[in-house]
């Protein structure tokens, strides 16, 4: 029988910091995704999700099984994120955050989808960090509108809103 | 429902979060209004658009630096005192220590005498001190040749480095990595064979372990995918029939390979 990531977390929590080897295999995949949706940068999202692993660990206390764990994961995730922001970008509030860095494509890919990855990473990549942010987490990483509301510390009609308009700014870059 | 209100449901549209009934509304709304049809149409080519940008792979070395860093968390937690251990220095003081300067004098002296005396005894050939820095020199100067090899163009020469890897005696973080990207990315499929037998030796290695366990789902020769079966089956890890169940779902799997899969996962008691 497969153990919940509620369980496994929980076990974490009080003191079997092995068992975090578990949602390590099961969420690192996901949570460098989004970093690297978020960022455009391969070798720092790679950093920056090694340092989501080693928060989980250093605030394991802090976990409570009432939360679903993906959640607190991402709302992890997004603090790294933010934190590097301010310490490397001090200059720039979260929505001026700076572009994802531009990324090559898959060779093996025939030339029009390359051509519509490109585009498509260029448009997410103009959108402001906030909307990138919903869009990422409501359309890449299954993520319920309650969820990420909770996360962001908002109301799900606000979600939704958000991720409307970013849709709409995402087709207005992408095909006018 | 209004144009406006039909708007404001579209995201709930796009990710099935309303209830039918609210989705039957709103099909039927934009099948009268064309502003809205556009817009729904719209949204969803942008929605579906997204859909291009597939989930990448991290490279193995975030994994090698996760086991490591929990080895090194894990170490220093037990290395942190708490306050329900039981420390026998702790005990001695409090039962056996005199009280007395004089006595606690005596105690030392009696103490280092007989330790002088059974000396012989305890430790009658110790491990020469220089033997082991040799060893430990020399298992330095394999790591580094090994990892050096494995960059060169002949694939006999990444041969030679895995074997030359496979006699350490506990692999650096960096050999183990070596060994997986040989693993996933090495052209010869000798190379990438001897790999997994040689992650195989490390299987103590939790690095190591799990890199197997990922690797079948990325191997294109069907040789390979047979000898990682082989392997992970060996592994004794609970999450051997989920990865088999997973790589079963692959499509054009060569048959030979997904029928030994399923006589592994027969073994399982999942078939």
């Amino acid at each position: 029988m497969t153990l919940s990531n509620e369980s496994v977390m929980a076990m974490v929590r009080d003191g079997q910091v092995e068992q975090l080897a578990i949602l390590f295999e099961r969420y690192h995949v996901r949570v460098f995704n989004f970093l690297l949706r978020m960022t455009g940068d391969r070798i720092l999202s790679e950093d920056l999700t090694q340092e989501v692993f080693f928060r989980m660990l250093k605030y394991r206390h802090t976990y409570r099984e009432s939360r679903t764990f993906t959640t607190w994961m991402f709302q992890i995730a997004r603090n790294v994120n933010l934190d590097y922001l301010r310490k490397n970008h001090p200059e720039m509030a979260a929505d001026d955050a700076p572009e994802p860095v531009a990324r090559t494509v898959d060779p093996s890919d025939d030339m029009e989808k390359r051509e519509n990855v490109v585009r498509l990473r260029q448009a997410l990549a103009r959108l402001p960090w906030k909307k990138r942010e919903l869009l990422v987490l409501s359309r890449y990483h299954d993520l319920r509108y309650q969820e990420i509301a909770d996360m962001l510390d908002c109301s799900v009609s606000a979600i939704k809103v958000g991720v409307h308009r970013a849709l709409e700014d995402l087709r207005r870059m992408l095909w006018t | 429902m209004t144009c406006e209100e039909i708007r404001q449901q579209i995201a709930d549209y796009l990710t099935d979060e309303s209830p039918p009934l609210q989705q039957a509304a709103v099909r039927e709304h934009c099948r009268r209004c064309a502003a809205c049809r556009h817009e729904l149409e719209e949204i969803t080519r942008v929605w579906q658009q997204l859909g291009i940008l597939t989930e990448e792979q991290p490279g193995e070395q975030l994994r090698a630096n996760f086991y490591q860093m929990l080895a090194s968390y894990r170490a220093g937690l037990d290395d942190q005192p708490t306050a329900a251990r039981f420390r026998p220095g702790d005990w001695l003081r409090r039962h056996l220590w005199p009280l007395s300067p004089a006595w606690q004098l005596a105690l030392v002296v009696l103490v280092l005498v007989t330790g002088w005396l059974t000396r012989p005894l305890v430790l009658p050939e110790g491990p020469d001190p220089r033997l082991a820095e040799m060893q430990q020199q020399m298992e330095q100067l394999r790591m580094t040749v090994a990892l050096s090899m494995l960059k060169q163009s002949s694939a006999t020469d990444r041969l030679q480095a895995i074997s030359w890897g496979t006699r350490l005696t506990e692999p650096a973080p960096e050999v183990v990595t070596a060994l997986l990207t040989a693993l996933d990315r090495d052209p010869n499929v000798n190379v990438r064979l001897a790999a997994a037998e040689a992650l195989f030796t490390f299987r103590a290695n939790a690095a190591a372990r799990q890199g197997l366990l990922a690797a079948l789902r990325r191997q294109d020769s069907p040789l390979v995918q047979l000898a990682l079966i082989d392997t992970i089956v060996r592994l004794d890890e609970p999450q051997v029939p989920q990865v088999l169940r997973e790589f079963m779902q692959r499509p054009l799997l060569n048959p030979a390979v997904a029928k030994e899969a399923a006589k592994t996962l027969v073994q399982f008691g999942e078939l």
